[in-house]
């Protein structure tokens, strides 16, 4: 009985409303959503072979896989080498995080809140090391410390890791004091405080999530970075590094385990630095 | 009056005690030791010391090498093939992320971040079994009849190392072309669709160009990071996905001749530059003979 109707209606719209009608009838598909899906799979495609061979009972052949089993991760969390190489790397991810704030931080401040000449130029060159090869950033300072002998160790790590990380909590914390209200930090002072006081009591508490958060991506950062720790790391031995000499030997079972379990903990800490709610990368 | 000097004093001071120890900071560590480095490319190297000899012997050795020039064409070609490809395959994604999706948004810019933020090595190293010759590719295809036996040109070519540099950079370009897609404001596309023009033409007449500083910034980041990539190569490339970044690294480590590695880092820079001259000095001219 409705048969007809929109047919005709169809043979008396315009072409350009038939285009939009069409239009509509292929927006039903949610082609994009599909594509977007396809690409997260494809982005994650890794992690989850990763994941699975970690838990595939062979050691020869990848494919077909063959049975479940956990003994990957034990001979994983048995090999004495991690346990030393767990230790450097927190060592040297939370001195990274830490300094990377203490640095980052004051200097957001300033790049969001005054105005000087060749401000974006200097904001330009503070953030340039996260958007360069990180060989390029490796070899320099290992140059750099070559010429003056210094000593490689875990402090000529972590003073790279720096270089690399400080940028992220820059732009972390001046996208989060773009959107602050500085008209609470004036009412502090219009009611007595001092500079120091209004800070501290006020702009701080509000801006703390933010940082911390910052700290914990930059401490998941630190702790995956390979290449700086490559060329800067002195007779000791990082995760990463450890996971590199893994890879380096050939296929190795327990590597996957190993990989999956560094990676768990890494979601871990960025899932709390997601839950502190003041972390924006982009936006 | 003092206490007017105190405050003026404070507001110039204000900013050099904030900005001061980074900018101290990345000076020292970052700025001087890429000039420490680029020294090293004029140094040479005698009885496996670093000698502080000037010339210019490296680069000679770097250009009249039957080996390095070619690693540093395909480090720039592997680099523009991976940012061509990540800027077409990541836009949609970007696209779908800024206008649909509003209830899924933080979850994909955290899966983001994730990937960001971990496994740098182990995901490189993961991609060995699925593109290796009994890998998840060559099983799925020889399921489907595609494929009569473990097969192994997938792994170990240039297209491997592209493939790889995309997946691992994904991430990297999203998040660019997100926020300038972000940053358009939703009347201009009212605007548009008001005005007549159908959803194509209003993406290619106004969303597309308003977006294009996200895609140029994407572009250009993930070329400077696929071309100076090593691990990739190193992990899936083999001989003929070799890439500048490993004969740099090897340089650093066994062979230990660091001036000449410098010398193909900075080779590289150089070759780079100039192409971007001439591809600019050719988009003039034909400008000039479009005139």
């Amino acid at each position: 009985m409705n048969g007809p109707v929109p047919q005709e209606v169809g043979r008396a719209v315009p072409a350009t409303r038939v285009a939009r009608v069409a239009g509509l009838r292929l927006r039903d598909v949610p082609l994009l959503e599909i594509y977007a899906a396809l690409a997260l799979l494809f982005l994650f495609l890794p992690v989850l072979m990763l994941v699975m061979l970690s838990f595939n009972s062979t050691v020869t052949g990848i494919f077909p896989l063959k049975g479940f089993t956990l003994k990957w991760y034990d001979q994983a969390l048995h090999n004495q080498i991690i346990w030393p190489a767990l230790q450097n790397s927190l060592i040297v991810a939370i001195s990274t995080a830490v300094v990377s704030a203490l640095l980052g931080t004051p200097a957001a401040f300033t790049l969001t809140r005054r105005s000087f000449r060749f401000k974006s130029l200097l904001r330009g060159l503070l953030v340039l090391p996260m958007s360069l090869p990180t060989l390029l950033v490796g070899i320099s300072l290992l140059s750099f410390f070559a010429t003056l002998s210094v000593t490689r160790s875990l402090l000529t790590v972590t003073i790279g890791h720096v270089v690399y990380c400080v940028p992220y909590m820059l732009l972390v914390v001046s996208a989060r004091l773009a959107e602050f209200d500085f008209a609470i930090e004036e009412a502090a002072r219009d009611l007595g405080a001092t500079p120091f006081q209004a800070f501290r009591m006020v702009t701080f508490p509000l801006i703390r999530p933010t940082i911390i958060g910052g700290m914990l991506l930059i401490f998941a950062q630190s702790f995956d970075m390979f290449v700086i720790t490559f060329f800067n790391i002195g007779a000791q031995s990082t995760l990463p590094m450890v996971i590199w000499s893994m890879v380096r030997l050939g296929i190795n079972p327990s590597l996957n385990a190993l990989g999956a379990m560094v990676m768990g903990f890494s979601i871990l800490v960025l899932v709390v630095a997601n839950r502190l709610g003041g972390v924006k990368l982009a936006g | 009056m003092a206490m007017v000097a105190g405050l003026a004093d404070r507001r110039r001071v204000g900013p050099l005690v904030q900005l001061g120890p980074l900018a101290l900071y990345m000076f020292v560590f970052f700025v001087v030791p890429v000039g420490v480095f680029l020294l090293y490319s004029f140094w040479t190297v005698r009885e496996w010391d670093v000698v502080r000899v000037w010339n210019l012997a490296n680069y000679r050795d770097v250009f009249s090498s039957p080996v390095y020039p070619q690693l540093i064409l395909r480090s720039l070609g592997v680099g523009v093939a991976t940012a061509v490809l990540s800027v077409v395959v990541v836009y949609p994604l970007a696209y779908t992320l800024a206008f649909r999706l509003e209830k899924y948004r933080d979850l994909i810019l955290f899966l983001l971040a994730i990937s960001l933020f971990s496994n740098y090595v182990v995901r490189i190293y993961a991609w060995r079994s699925i593109l290796s010759s009994n890998g998840l590719v060559n099983y799925v295809l020889m399921a489907l009849g595609l494929a009569d036996g473990p097969r192994s040109y997938l792994m170990y070519t240039p297209w491997a190392v592209v493939l790889v540099l995309l997946n691992v950079y994904i991430p990297f370009a999203t998040l660019p072309i997100f926020s300038a897609l972000l940053n358009i404001e939703r009347d201009l596309l009212d605007a548009a669709s008001d005005l007549g023009a159908n959803p194509l033409r209003t993406f290619l007449q106004v969303t597309l160009p308003l977006s294009m500083p996200g895609v140029v910034a994407a572009f250009i980041f993930i070329f400077l990071l696929a071309a100076g990539d090593f691990v990739t190569p190193e992990l899936v490339g083999g001989i003929n996905g070799m890439m500048i970044g490993n004969a740099v690294a090897t340089q650093f480590g066994m062979v230990s001749n660091w001036p000449l590695g410098a010398a193909m880092v900075f080779s590289t820079i150089l070759v780079f530059l100039l192409a971007l001259a001439a591809l600019l000095a050719a988009r003039r001219a034909a400008g000039l003979v479009r005139v």
